[in-house]
């Protein structure tokens, strides 16, 4: 169980993140999305214990991930956006590093690479961003961390790798571990992420389950715009438009006109969701 | 012992783990300049077949010189090529994410900058240079290799201190035997290998020139601190040049039996240079330290 209470961060007099205040349960596949330099990477950073909290407090098991204990470490995998091309292959350094984490499974990683249809045994120093992008990814997953926290995994992936991606994380990551995944391209893991979290300049705009934003708000794929919508756009072949669910009617969220949603409607998006 | 402190299994694994990273990273590097006497030999014995037509290798004293300038420039270089990516980014991630303590760490790191790279650099210079000797017609003497002569340096030292006239000598020079003590010379290395390493953990960029000039820096600023100290604040009066000139001052020794306060730190040479390193190698050890623990990326 992450708890993140109050937290507060800055870069000199440039304030980052304020009164932060999320807790994020086991067994779930966060998304946390944000506009360019709303803190995403700070924040996970800050979970990964390489950042401390200059306020308020971040827990992960009632400890602090600033202190670095192995045991905790070693419950934790950070998978940055740039990785480290490291002059080895991706198998030596998976045998190698995996011995530090105490679940990893390196019959996974193989499996994992397989996915992705990528050589285990290329030197990572001769990968492209996308193959070594995937063979961090595959070692991220054969950790079996009980947290783990992506910071644009799919940048640098092919079209193809991308719905490899998610296969993985649909198929190997374990239903009790915590996954936060930070992301600009939200459609690449609109089927996988479930809580979506949107961070505003210094806040939380919104927390919550798709069940939870499909029942406050409804999603219309439509052909004519509704003047009442709180966003609406032109897409081909019609429009997408997202009102108030007033009537209770299911509809398939969509995560960029949600995103969009938010942030054109923050007090009343604030005002609907506050638990 | 806390586990989350240290585990000797895990400090065996993690120590395992950096020191291939070492050996990928600096490997090459090290096996370079501790084959210098290969090179050395080489160039200079080219050299003197291009203007005199005769092979003739450099003499000990010019090895001496280019073994001591070599081996500064190891402990000087090698802690930035081992560590100095820490300062980076994704390495720097890397490093502080990998489950084991930062006391695991820090040994680690220590052992490799100040014992296992000045170790290996040792050893495989002056066996290369005692192969070159072996080799070469024109070094074909026991007492020619670097290795032979260390060795006796000590003995060297000591007999040179049996031939000399102490009641000729300032009493600084009485205490010979011990500046050639060994530990002197190694805490001296120590200190150097440890402020380049917390120069490599701290600065991004020109992290061995930077690191230069914070030691000149600090040593000028220590040193006017220390001076009046060890003079006691005083300097020569009137009354004490009056003294001298009334009992006849021919050397040294004498100003020291006239002024012994002021002198007392010749007679205490090795005690202050004793207490002088291992304040360093205290304050450097710290300093690593809590660099490490306050690393953030």
């Amino acid at each position: 169980m992450i708890r993140i209470n109050q937290l507060g961060f800055n870069y000199g007099n440039n304030v980052v993140l304020k009164d932060i205040t999320l807790n994020l349960e086991e067994g779930r596949i966060y998304g946390l999305l944000g506009e360019n330099g709303v803190g995403k990477t700070t924040l996970l950073t800050i979970l990964s214990g390489l950042k401390p909290a200059m306020n308020g407090t971040v827990e992960i098991d009632g400890r602090n991930p600033f202190k670095r204990e192995p045991s905790l470490l070693s419950s934790i995998f950070y998978l940055p956006d740039e990785v480290l091309p490291k002059r080895r292959s991706a198998m030596a350094f998976a045998r190698d590093m995996g011995q530090y984490w105490e679940k990893f499974s390196l019959e996974k990683f193989s499996g994992i690479m397989d996915v992705f249809e990528t050589d285990a045994n290329q030197r990572m120093d001769q990968m492209s961003l996308g193959q070594l992008k995937k063979a961090y990814i595959s070692f991220a997953l054969a950790c079996n961390t009980d947290y783990l926290f992506m910071d644009e995994p799919t940048n640098g992936l092919d079209i193809p790798s991308k719905a490899q991606f998610r296969k993985a994380i649909s198929k190997y990551t374990f239903e009790t571990a915590t996954i936060v995944i930070s992301t600009h391209q939200a459609r690449d893991l609109e089927a996988i992420i479930d809580p979506i979290i949107i961070l505003d300049r210094k806040s939380v705009l919104l927390n919550a389950s798709t069940a939870q934003i499909s029942e406050k708000l409804y999603f219309d794929y439509g052909t004519q715009i509704d003047p009442d919508a709180l966003y609406s756009e032109l897409i081909p072949g019609g429009c997408i438009q997202v009102t108030p669910n007033v009537s209770g009617t299911e509809s398939k969220v969509n995560i960029e006109a949600l995103f969009n949603t938010v942030m054109k409607n923050k007090e009343t998006i604030r005002e609907m969701f506050k638990q | 012992m806390n586990t989350d402190i240290f585990n000797f299994k895990r400090f065996a694994r993690y120590f395992k783990t950096d020191v291939t990273e070492a050996c990928s990273n600096y490997g090459l590097s090290l096996l370079v300049m501790s084959s210098m006497p290969i090179t050395i030999a080489v160039i200079t014995g080219v050299l003197n077949v291009l203007t005199s037509g005769q092979w003739e290798s450099s003499g000990l004293t010019s090895r001496i010189l280019l073994f001591l300038l070599f081996f500064i420039i190891t402990c000087i270089t090698a802690p930035s090529k081992l560590y100095g990516s820490l300062t980076d980014k994704k390495e720097g991630t890397a490093f502080i994410l990998i489950p084991a303590s930062r006391l695991e760490k820090y040994l680690s790191m220590l052992i490799i900058c100040c014992i296992l790279v000045p170790v290996l650099f040792l050893d495989i210079y002056l066996a290369l240079d005692f192969l070159v000797c072996a080799i070469d017609p024109t070094l074909a003497s026991s007492d020619a290799t670097l290795l032979s002569f260390f060795h006796n340096i000590r003995e060297r030292l000591l007999h040179m201190g049996t031939t000399i006239d102490w009641n000729e000598m300032s009493q600084f020079i009485k205490h010979s035997e011990s500046l050639v003590k060994p530990w002197m010379y190694i805490d001296d290395m120590m200190s150097i290998s440890l402020a380049f390493l917390l120069g490599a953990i701290t600065f991004k960029k020109s992290k061995v020139s930077k690191t230069i000039g914070c030691l000149i820096v600090i040593s000028i600023v220590l040193s006017m601190i220390a001076t009046p100290l060890i003079t006691r604040g005083s300097h020569l009066t009137a009354e004490m040049i009056e003294k001298m000139e009334m009992t006849g001052v021919t050397g040294i020794d004498d100003l020291i039996e006239i002024l012994p306060g002021q002198f007392w730190a010749l007679n205490h040479l090795v005690l202050i240079d004793t207490i002088n390193d291992i304040l360093w190698i205290v304050g450097l050890l710290t300093g690593i330290w809590f660099r490490l623990k306050n690393m953030k990326h």
